[in-house]
């Protein structure tokens, strides 16, 4: 139809024109990170003892005290002179109505001349924080720990959600105590007692958390373990949330002011003015995709929060999802770490904040200003219990809100380390760079994350073969190949012989039906794509010269057209197996494997590979995804991580383990970390994206970042794989992409070889003309020289400057043309 | 192809309610809402992402945003309808140009008694690019259905120059042909001779057209209620009320918005139908853009760039792109209520900037969201622009580039296809057209090659043609003197006498003499049953080749698509029926024949039938569009000499007379269909029967086991 040189020349052509097309100046946006925040200038300073705060202890880095009446720890950084606190430590019993009336009372005075009129001016200015104006307000702005839980009103008809806050009023509601004790005469070990009483409307229930918070050299600690939870509301508890306004930024001041006099006779009156407090420069730091800054930012439009659960969203876990449909849209980003951080000022003080335990059942959730309390504020809570719809009827319909008679059980623990400075004195600057690299040594501390050396000069390349999928016959399914085994062999004997040497390849699709109907509890061969023995000859061919094939398989999301649902399928608690619908063609309803059965299917599987001669397993789903399964006796997300952990560590002993897109459970058995997302979500409110996965686990596995196929191909594309140091990773096929129009692998929309073979080449040449140079170094940090332009700079001496723009820039007295990198040092 | 459109649209509309992405997906993407093409099924399949987010504009302050314009400056104007203003925004410098207030405002304060006029409520604006004797560079319209004039609400278009002076006010027009309508005006644009076109929220009319002066000039083009059969058919025999209940809808849908483009073309969009909605009027106000597919039904607001592309915005949230020639490009966005980059709530307004940048306005948001393109969203104008510029190689080098970033693009390969056709490469424009699934243009293609096939060769065919005429001449001359074919003669003989052969050849007799040949087949001379049910196998054959082997210009279902067991169950149900019921309604009306011989009879009659399927499939291979009526032709020849066979057969077999032969069809036709209804209702009695059973059990089980 058109020739392959015609092509080639076309894209040569389109690749060299490319940056001409787009002319319109550099505009930055969520996707890009900015300038460092503004620097504070005015560091306040107070002396915690002479107001009246009970010091806990001190050690080398921090004073810590204890502001009983509020519940508020304060942390006093001796090596910045900053202070952070756990809550807000405004004065509860002071809100605007009060204020009002203490201008009220002044006034009569001063009408009654009991008092001058500098005496009324001065007693009335006082102001108020805005969070005070609202009952809940200051005491949520103030307490260490809060829970949620649900409670059903007088009709008996629906569960709402209540949250009780643990510095609460004697005076309100319910009726809350809370003491602080210092355990085994330990003066760095606390343990902290929220008791609840008269929880629910109907019921008198009772809560009690004893939450244990450790003074530490980093930083401090929080603890709520299980077995401390007690009380009749147990069953009730949604979720704890603890340190939520820790390092909040904002906030609204009714400033009071009293009008002048105007005669001997009309005396002066008084009013109020909201005001906005100046925000400090900084940012939260949120794990969403590669990682996202939230800048605190006066928004004057309402913007949603940021919340995510961590390791994503349990589907059996969640309201309805029994049954539900795809978006048009990009699947929100998963935060596959339990940590988040806030920085304030430029490179003067931050905290990073880490669940060790409990992170399963994690979300984070950072609030923007605008959002109800004016306030900048990202905290961390933990779900025990959920609402879904039980069904009593077999098509589902009139679902009955229900809590699960289950709860979640784990302990937390969440860690608090504070950093200071730019990082010349501890190398953890007080940003996000810091906060990763002070997580990654935790890490690494706990055998999660271990360094990794290579004798590889070159950056590796991960090309995947699209083999076969199934669509609609006139009778059942029929296989559509698109690349045979023999077809790999011709491709990946064409890339080693133009110079690339340093592949890793996973076959997708290689069964009978190919990648959507593959039995993934077999191994069914077929000849029209590859027999056991060609794949067998083909891996072993290919692992003598360094490349290393193997097989691609998706453990967790099954259709019923592959497998039979009964004793495979998760369960939601309403008694279906949960399920989503797509638009895709011909199978459009996916389940959720069991976790039992993925890891029974996935040493089944590996068992075949490794005896046909495979040194590596390339595994999808199960290493992204957590579900709780309620078949028979109930498997939750700790129970399923613990089975994965245990298969994937025998499975390592054996293979290079390629994961997609694995969460931070499966870090220690990942070697190479595949589909790497380089972007966020894009919440509205998300001002930069950072590459803090990619430092975080940088120099410990091979990183390739999301196949360049599909809307990654640039220029900027390839500078942003530089910048975040992933390798370049490609689908392809022999045949045209249009052979799997009618199956579900449609959405792979471009993968013909012959159409890539000269961009893998010069994508590849371009990322490896940086990387190379960096392999087996340490990356130690990433500043924004100016808009667009990026400073990497490693351990081995060497410097990468990135221009995003489409400008000249002239950096360290080097000139860098229009979309272009740099590397300094080095050899 | 349809429905799963319509599945598509309606099951996005709950997209809203889910906000995890549960199936892992193959592919991320820098964009945050995935760009739909259409694939030669007709169905969206994903493509390379069109537009990026660009920036979003929060701090403007705006209030229920209505619509939005691109004025010379290549500033952006707003119309911030909850804030009674309009406002002109600069992004790249990132200020506020211009805050556009009306309020008790006099043109002429000196006068006594002159109007005073407030502006409350502007839903659109018009910013005039084009300067003439009768609008200003840079004019400004703004229609605002809740305007005051001296406190007292009217609706008004107000005109102001280009530094924001109001310059004329124009309200309901007086003529008498414009009656007792409301004048409720949402929209405007003005054209070079400063002629309005307003859309009046609740004309259900159509465009309004006005004068310079603000005379009313007529109604410039309206939509039709379009009604199925099945509603037609409703509407004739229901009241109101119960068409209400049906939620058949008998007022026209309404205009949502007007735009008029540097060439002076008038665009309009519409609301609440999938059909029609993008219209692009000629100076009569008559639709040139007929039958063009449209991704979505909500339209709120439509922009045309100077080089003819179209761009519409959908309040669902979908943006759409198409090109001048109303050919549909691509469509993204998603309805969400979570604050993430390219998301909309409600999207009311588009406009497209001189860098190409979209800029959208959403009543439900307060601020304001820029899309970038990306380098394929920017090929794929480039080369629609070089098309129309008689550029085609130019053109056919982008549209390849197009395609090797998505090989499932039907818009490249129609593309590509078009520029074909005009440097006059035929079979590389079929070669496309076909992959791209456009029958139309590939029978114009195809056309173009039988010719060129048919001028080079006919001097050719008729000399092989005469030749082959000579040599069968000569050889039966040979034959009649030599005998030299008489072997093969008497071997096709004797396989003609083999008794099934010769029963099933005896259908060709069947249709030659069938009133002798009926009267064989009864006295079991000739024919048999076994040849009939292989008459009847062979029907099936050639019918199922019918349908799914022509060629490809009239192959419009993929054979893949072909459910083939209910076109067996269906063939067989039918016919098997059909003579049951024949031989039961002879029977009590003095009927003769047995059931075997209404089948046999039946079988028998199918040769046109067989004729008439193979020679229209053969025919389709070498026919184009122009002989479609051939090709009908030959099909309904079979079918109406088969029915005819068949009618005789009845008459023959049953000694009937001609009238009660049509009787005795017209009652076995309906006694089909009643049994079809009778085996419909035992069907879903039996189902539900059983699901009953089954509810029981798992009931029985689920209680007994949890």
């Amino acid at each position: 139809m058109f020739s392959v040189k015609k092509i080639i020349l076309i894209i040569t052509l389109f690749l060299a024109t490319a940056p001409l097309l787009v002319q319109a100046s550099y505009v930055s946006t969520g996707r890009d990170t900015q300038e460092n925040p503004r620097t504070i200038t005015d560091i306040p300073s107070e002396d915690y003892d002479e107001l009246g705060y009970a010091l806990l202890t001190e050690n080398s880095n921090f004073v810590y005290y204890w502001q009983e009446d509020r519940d508020v720890l304060v942390i006093t950084d001796k090596r910045n002179g900053y202070t952070w606190k756990t809550g807000l430590d405004v004065d509860p019993t002071m809100s605007r109505a009060d204020q009002a009336t203490i201008c009220k009372d002044l006034k009569r005075e001063y009408n009654t001349g009991q008092i001058t009129y500098e005496e009324f001016d001065e007693g009335c200015a006082v102001s108020v924080d805005q969070i005070t104006g609202t009952t809940t307000g200051p005491i949520q702005g103030n307490s260490l720990l809060y829970f949620e839980y649900y409670s059903k009103g007088g009709s008996d008809s629906v569960y709402t959600t209540s949250t009780v806050y643990s510095s609460y009023l004697k005076t309100l509601l319910y009726k809350v105590t809370s003491t602080l004790q210092k355990v085994n005469d330990d003066d760095s070990l606390w343990q902290f007692t929220v008791s609840a009483e008269n929880l629910g409307v109907n019921e008198d229930l009772t809560l009690t958390i004893v939450a244990t918070m450790t003074l530490t050299e980093d930083g401090f600690q929080l603890e709520v373990n299980n077995d401390d939870l007690s009380g009749t509301a147990l069953p009730y508890l949604s979720s704890i949330g603890l340190a939520t306004y820790l390092g909040a930024v904002g906030g609204i001041d009714y400033n009071f002011y009293t009008t002048p006099i105007i005669s001997d006779t009309e005396f002066g009156d008084y009013d109020y003015v909201e005001e906005q407090r100046e925000m400090i420069g900084g940012y939260s730091f949120v794990p969403d995709g590669a990682g996202a800054l939230i800048r605190y930012r006066d928004n004057s439009v309402s913007l949603s929060k940021y919340q995510a659960y961590v390791y994503g969203g349990d589907p059996s876990q969640t309201t309805g999802t029994y049954r539900s449909w795809a978006g048009t849209y990009v699947p929100f980003k998963t935060a596959s770490i339990p940590v988040y951080g806030m920085a304030h000022g430029n490179n003067q003080a931050a905290y990073v904040a880490y669940a060790t335990s409990g992170d399963p059942y994690m979300y984070i959730i950072s609030t923007p200003e605008e959002n109800v309390y004016h306030y900048n504020y990202t905290h961390a809570k933990f779900k025990y219990n959920f609402l879904y719809e039980k069904l009593y009827t077999l098509d589902g319909d009139n679902p009955v809100s229900s809590i699960s008679p289950t709860q979640n059980v784990f302990d937390i623990n969440m860690n608090f380390d504070f950093l200071s400075g730019d990082g010349s004195t501890d190398s953890y600057p007080a940003n996000y760079v810091g906060m990763a690299l002070k997580y990654k040594d935790y890490l690494k501390s706990i055998g999660y994350l271990n360094d990794i050396t290579t004798d590889n000069d070159d950056i590796g390349l991960r090309l995947d073969f699209l083999m076969a999928d199934s669509e609609s016959s006139i009778v059942g399914y029929q296989t559509q190949v698109a690349t045979t085994a023999g077809d790999v062999e011709d491709i990946l004997n064409q890339v080693i012989a133009a110079g690339i040497t340093n592949i890793s390849s996973g076959l997708i699709g290689w069964q009978d039906s190919g990648v959507t109907l593959g039995n993934p509890s077999k191994a069914d061969f077929a000849s029209s794509i590859g027999s056991k023995t060609t794949f067998k000859n083909l891996i072993q061919d290919f692992a003598e010269q360094g490349v290393d094939v193997s097989f691609y398989q998706d453990y967790f999301n099954i259709s019923e057209e592959q497998i039979t649902l009964y004793r495979n399928a998760a369960k939601h608690p309403a008694g279906w197996y949960t399920r989503i619908f797509t638009y895709e063609e011909p199978v459009s309803m996916f389940y959720y494997a069991r976790p039992i059965k993925s890891i029974e299917w996935l040493n089944n599987q590996s068992d075949t590979f490794l005896g046909m001669g495979a040194s590596s397993l390339t595994i999808d789903g199960v290493s992204s995804r957590l579900i709780t399964d309620y078949t028979g006796d109930i498997t939750y997300r700790t129970d399923a991580i613990s089975l994965y952990q245990d298969s994937m560590a025998l499975l390592k002993e054996e293979a290079t383990m390629n994961l997609t897109s694995p969460n931070a459970y499966l870090f220690p058995y990942t070697d190479r970390y595949l589909q790497m997302d380089v972007y966020t979500t894009q919440y509205l409110i998300e001002t930069d994206t950072v590459p803090f996965l990619q430092i975080l686990l940088q120099g410990t596995m091979e990183l390739y970042a999301i196949y360049s196929n599909f809307s990654f191909y640039t220029d900027s594309d390839v500078l942003r794989m530089i910048d975040y140091n992933v390798y370049p990773s490609f689908v392809v096929t022999k045949q045209p992409s249009f052979v799997l129009t009618d199956t579900n692998s449609s959405e792979y929309y471009s993968t013909e070889y012959v159409l890539y073979e000269d961009l893998i080449q010069s994508i590849y040449s371009r990322v490896n003309g940086a990387l190379s140079s960096v392999i087996n170094a340490d990356w130690l940090n990433r500043e924004v020289v100016e808009l667009g332009v990026i400073r990497n700079t490693y351990s081995n001496g060497v410097t990468i400057i990135i221009n995003y723009t489409d400008v000249l820039k002239t950096v360290d007295g080097h000139e860098l043309t229009p979309e272009s990198y740099l590397v300094l040092g080095g050899e | 192809m349809r429905i799963k459109k319509l599945i598509l649209l309606v099951l996005v509309l709950l997209l809203g309610f889910t906000s995890l992405g549960l199936k892992t997906e193959v592919q991320a993407s820098s964009s945050t809402t995935y760009t739909y093409a259409l694939d030669d099924n007709g169905d969206f399949v994903q493509t390379q992402d069109a537009y990026l987010p660009g920036q979003t504009i929060t701090y403007l302050g705006l209030d229920k945003p209505k619509d939005i314009a691109i004025d010379e400056n290549n500033e952006l104007v707003i119309a911030d309808a909850g804030n009674s203003r309009v406002l002109v925004y600069n992004p790249v410098t990132d200020t506020i140009v211009r805050e556009i207030r009306i309020e008790d405002y006099q043109m002429h304060p000196e006068i006594e008694d002159d109007p005073s006029y407030t502006m409350t409520n502007p839903t659109g604006v018009f910013v005039v690019l084009e300067e003439s004797t009768y609008v200003g560079l840079g004019d400004i319209y703004i229609a605002d259905a809740n305007a005051l004039i001296d406190g007292v609400s009217f609706g008004l278009i107000f005109h102001l120059d280009n530094s924001g002076n109001l310059l004329e006010v124009f309200g309901k027009p007086n003529s008498p042909m414009y009656g007792g309508l409301d004048f409720l005006p949402e929209k405007v644009s003005v054209d070079k001779a400063g002629i309005m076109y307003v859309i009046s929220k609740g004309t259900s009319d159509g465009i309004i057209q006005m004068s310079n002066t603000g005379e009313f000039l007529g109604f410039f083009s309206s939509n039709a209620v379009t009604l199925t059969l099945r509603e037609q058919i409703q509407q004739f025999i229901y009241t109101d009320e119960q068409l209400e209940n049906l939620g058949i809808n008998l007022t026209p849908p309404v205009f949502t918005s007007v735009f008029i483009d540097i060439n002076g073309g008038v665009y309009s969009s519409s609301s609440g139908i999938q059909v029609d909605n993008i219209k692009k009027h000629n100076t009569q106000g008559t639709n040139m853009f007929a039958d063009i597919f449209i991704a979505t039904n909500l339209l709120s607001d439509i922009y045309v760039n100077d080089e003819g592309i179209i761009f519409t915005a959908d309040q669902n949230g979908y943006i759409g792109v198409y090109t001048n020639d109303g050919e549909f490009i691509y469509t993204f966005g998603t309805i969400n209520d979570v604050s993430v980059a390219g998301f909309f709530k409600t999207l009311s307004g588009i406009a497209v900037d001189n860098d190409g940048q979209i800029w959208t306005v959403d009543s439900g948001n307060s601020y304001l969201q820029s899309f970038a393109p990306t380098e394929y969203a920017l090929t794929i104008y480039s080369a629609i622009i070089n098309y129309n510029n008689t550029n085609y190689e130019e053109a056919i080098r982008l549209w390849q580039e197009v395609l090797s970033l998505n090989q499932l693009s039907i818009l490249a390969h129609n593309g590509i296809a078009k520029n074909y056709l005009q440097i006059e490469e035929y079979q590389l424009a079929a070669d496309h057209f076909k992959i791209a699934g456009n029958r139309d243009l590939f029978s114009e293609s195809f056309w173009e090659l039988r010719n060129i096939w048919l001028q080079a060769h006919l001097l050719q065919v008729i000399l092989i043609t005469f030749l082959f005429t000579l040599f069968y001449f000569v050889l039966k001359f040979v034959d009649k003197k030599y005998k030299i074919f008489a072997p093969v003669r008497a071997a096709i003989l004797k396989t003609e006498n083999v008794k099934i052969i010769n029963d099933v050849l005896y259908m060709r007799t069947v249709s030659r003499k069938p009133a002798d040949s009926f009267y064989y087949l009864r006295r079991k001379n000739k024919g048999s049953y076994l040849g009939a049910l292989i008459i009847l196998a062979i029907t099936f054959l050639s019918y199922l080749m019918f349908v799914a082997g022509k060629g490809f210009i009239f192959q419009y279902t993929d054979i893949n698509d072909l459910d083939l067991n209910s076109i067996i169950l269906g063939f067989v149900v039918l016919i098997g029926l059909f003579i049951v019921c024949s031989y039961l309604v002879t029977s009590i009306q003095d009927g003769e024949g047995t059931m075997g011989e209404i089948f046999k009879g039946f079988a028998y009659s199918m040769w046109p039938f067989i004729l008439g399927c193979v020679f229209s499939t053969v025919f389709s291979y070498v026919a184009t569009n122009n002989e479609i009526f051939m090709l009908n032709v030959i099909f309904y020849i079979g079918i109406g000499w088969s029915f005819v066979l068949v009618f005789l057969s009845i008459s023959e077999i049953q000694n009937y007379t001609f009238g009660q032969t049509i009787k005795s069809i017209l009652l076995t036709v309906l006694f089909v269909i009643i049994i079809l209804l009778v085996l419909s209702f035992i069907q879903m009695t039996i189902r539900q029967v059983f699901s009953f059973f089954e509810e029981f059990i798992k009931e029985a089980v689920r209680n007994v086991f949890s």
